[in-house]
């Protein structure tokens, strides 16, 4: 077959053509057993099929066996069998923590809902939250110090990192590095600066794959200075989003945002004399929020950029009715309109989203910008790059990679892996053996946050305590250190709660505490 | 051309009918009798614990409270069994050294838990709730019996499904009043019918015969 330029493919397999593909193609069944069609196998399945249908009734032939209760030595205070107690603690996706209370059943934590009384989340948890419980108790989570893919001790890292501490040393810490995911956590922020007043040549770098990038280098472009964006949704009439989802859990406060969102549409469902806030989104693939649109304009995701600029130029710009009747509505909205957009946008969309909001008075009203929630906001994009470019040439000498998996999802054109290798101690803190364990002399577990204390802030910066629930399952040491006091953050801030000197006899004090109800 | 049957076939195939009548009949009553005897339900077998606890003795002589150590019986589905602390709040002064209760003090020491044989087992597919059933003015004896009259523990109901189902269809013939729930050797008056009846109208009592109230 020849193959003409407007002739589409809808998968390699068929531009190929082979004759495997062929054959796949043709098959009514493809992927279907091959001996379903054996007269003999089938047969012989119905048979046993059909023995233990009728063999299932004699399962209940047993006597119930033996079952033991197994009571408390002490019982602690506030448990009752039967009975789950909540906490409130607080999980963090990107940095950004979500206040989230949780089911524990004799100390088990089992389910996971939102804190009602946390700004963002009032009651709402999204399916990450939802499934965090599950991970807790993930059997393929890493559970050793291991060192070149053996299994080794705890002891034996912290001695290797003292050694590599000590060389530092007369240098100020020249060659030590820091690799994290972006941190809100007040804590851990203090005790990485502790670090590197101490080691004052020592660089910390922030990379979170799906991290803020595009907003934090608008706000960068508009203002000069990082900022942090809050929608008031629940002032706002007329809604401009310019490939925002901020209805879908990819935004950080979208928990928030949709109740906000949804609020008056269900008050002007009963009630005629309210109108339902108005929504119009440019975008180019089908969102949660674009299903919830008014107005739905489809175009290429460059296309969003062009449409961003005609709005910012006002009347002027007004080239199309569309662009004229989202201007028209949201001058006649002054103060109540909110413009804004998305991650996927790049910075100067974003920054012509400022001047908007802006120009229309919403700054203040429906959009508040307050200080970074970020302890140390950078470009996460050049920090990463900064560090690829200093392991190539040999510059870092010991890399801390607390959280993350950089080998698998640093921008590929880095090759981050490449200079990776060339770094001598390369020691790496997760919850699974990614592939940056994998290229790493060290991997220490790291304890879920249903198992550490820590600190988050939320998406308007409201700090929320994290607090454990269980001690940690497999050993896992937490980011944020329980007691201060070492100026060395490997064995400072990776402590785990087994480093904590609890009273003697009560092995879990932190579990009445914290308690809101 | 000869017979294929001799005459005598005939009587061979009505007693042999009979005979698998019979057998399967007998097939089937045996199995209900195993079924509803003391090797399934282990109704009246007293079990083996670690410690030879006697409810006769605690409650039947020394008359402490079902609450002393079921502690969380009128708050939640389970009843509770006492830590091995409050054993020892009475056992580190009277018997304090008695063989017998050396797996007590035993766990104590080494902070290992005692392992107690569960006596009444329900099937996991079963929900029970023990508080509800307190508040609403089951009594304790109503279903555990003579607990004060037990060297061992043992049950004296099957648990089956019929046997709650017949109280849960007309809960009026077992309800008392609240204030006599713990009282372990509670006679049902004469006139239970009527007070009964009383009962299930003042404490709001609903016959809850749905498959979900049990198996949810």
């Amino acid at each position: 077959m020849k193959h003409d330029e407007s002739v589409y493919w809808r998968s390699l397999e068929q531009l190929a053509a082979t004759e495997e593909f062929r054959a796949f193609v043709e098959d009514e069944f493809p992927n279907r057993t091959p001996d379903w069609n054996d007269p003999e196998s089938r047969r012989a399945f119905l048979g046993v099929m059909g023995a233990s249908i009728l063999l299932v009734g004699a399962s209940a032939c047993t006597r119930q066996p033996k079952e033991l209760i197994v009571p408390y030595v002490r019982q602690p205070e506030e448990v009752i069998p039967g009975k789950p107690l909540f906490y409130a603690t607080a999980m963090s996706v990107a940095g950004i923590g979500t206040g989230v209370l949780v089911e524990s059943h004799l100390e088990r934590p089992t389910k996971i809902e939102g804190n009602p009384e946390h700004p963002a989340s009032l009651g709402a948890t999204d399916a990450a939250m939802q499934a965090s419980v599950l991970t807790l108790y993930d059997p393929d989570r890493s559970q050793t110090v291991t060192r070149n893919g053996n299994i080794s001790g705890w002891g034996s890292f912290i001695a290797a990192l003292t050694a590599a501490r000590d060389a530092a040393q007369p240098k100020k810490g020249a060659g030590i590095r820091i690799l994290t995911g972006t941190v809100t956590s007040p804590t851990l922020a203090a005790q990485i600066q502790d670090f590197r007043s101490a080691f004052p040549q020592a660089k910390w770098h922030q990379y979170d794959p799906c991290g803020r990038h595009s907003a934090r280098a608008g706000a960068v472009t508009a203002f000069g200075r990082p900022l942090n964006t809050i929608y008031r949704f629940d002032r706002a009439d007329v809604i401009v989003s310019l490939d925002a989802d901020f209805l879908c859990s990819t935004v950080p406060g979208s928990l928030r945002y949709s109740r906000d969102y949804s609020a008056r549409r269900r008050i002007a469902a009963e009630n005629r004399s309210v109108s339902p806030r108005r929504l119009y989104i440019a975008e180019n693939a089908p969102s949660v929020t674009g299903s919830m649109a008014d107005h739905h304009f489809r175009m290429t995701a460059g296309g969003v950029a062009g449409f961003a600029e005609d709005i910012a130029r006002g009347d002027a710009g007004a080239t199309s009715a569309e662009v004229r009747a989202v201007v028209k509505d949201l001058q006649a909205h002054r103060g109540a309109g909110i413009v804004m957009a998305g991650e996927y946008q790049p910075p100067h969309v974003h920054a012509f989203v400022h001047t908007i909001n802006q120009s229309l008075g919403n700054t203040g009203k429906t959009v508040i910008y307050t200080d970074p929630v970020e302890a140390n906001p950078v470009d996460e994009i050049a920090s990463i790059a900064e560090l690829v470019k200093d392991m190539r040439t040999g510059a870092v000498e010991t890399l801390l990679i607390l959280g993350g998996n950089p080998v698998y999802d640093a921008p590929a054109d880095l090759n981050f892996l490449d200079a990776l290798k060339k770094v001598k101690l390369r020691a790496h803190l997760g919850l699974y053996l990614n592939e940056t364990a994998a290229w790493c002399h060290w991997h220490i577990p790291e304890a879920h946050y249903l198992e550490s204390w820590g600190d988050a802030r939320a998406y308007d910066g409201t700090a929320s305590i994290v607090q454990p629930l269980i001690m940690p399952l497999y050993g896992g040491k937490t980011l944020v250190p329980l007691r201060g006091g070492v100026t060395w953050p490997s064995v400072n801030s990776i402590q785990g709660l087994d480093q904590f000197k609890f009273e003697s006899g009560k092995p879990r004090p932190y579990l009445s505490i914290h308690r809101i109800f | 051309m000869a017979q294929i049957f001799h005459r005598s076939a005939n009587s061979l195939a009505k007693v042999s009918i009979v005979a698998v009548l019979l057998l399967l009949g007998g097939t089937v009553w045996a199995a209900y009798k195993i079924n509803a005897g003391t090797f399934i339900t282990d109704v009246n077998v007293a079990r083996a614990q670690p410690v030879p606890f006697s409810h006769k003795h605690h409650v039947g002589d020394d008359g402490i409270d079902c609450r002393y150590c079921h502690t969380s019986v009128e708050t939640s589905s389970f009843a509770g069994l006492p830590p091995t602390e409050t054993c020892m709040s009475c056992h580190s002064q009277i018997w304090a050294n008695a063989e017998v209760l050396e797996p007590v003090r035993a766990s104590f020491r080494t902070g290992k838990s005692l392992e107690w044989t569960r006596v009444h087992d329900l099937p996991d597919f079963v929900y029970f709730n023990h508080s509800i059933h307190v508040n609403k003015g089951i009594g304790c004896s109503t279903c555990h019996g003579r607990i004060d009259r037990m060297p061992l523990t043992y049950k004296v109901n099957t648990l089956y499904m019929q046997w709650c189902v017949e109280c849960h269809r007309n809960p009026a013939q077992y309800v008392r009043p609240r204030d006599q729930v713990f009282n372990i050797a509670y006679q049902y008056p004469d006139n239970q019918s009527e007070l009964g009846e009383r009962l299930v109208r003042e404490y709001k009592i609903q016959s809850l015969t749905d498959c979900v109230t049990c198996h949810r």
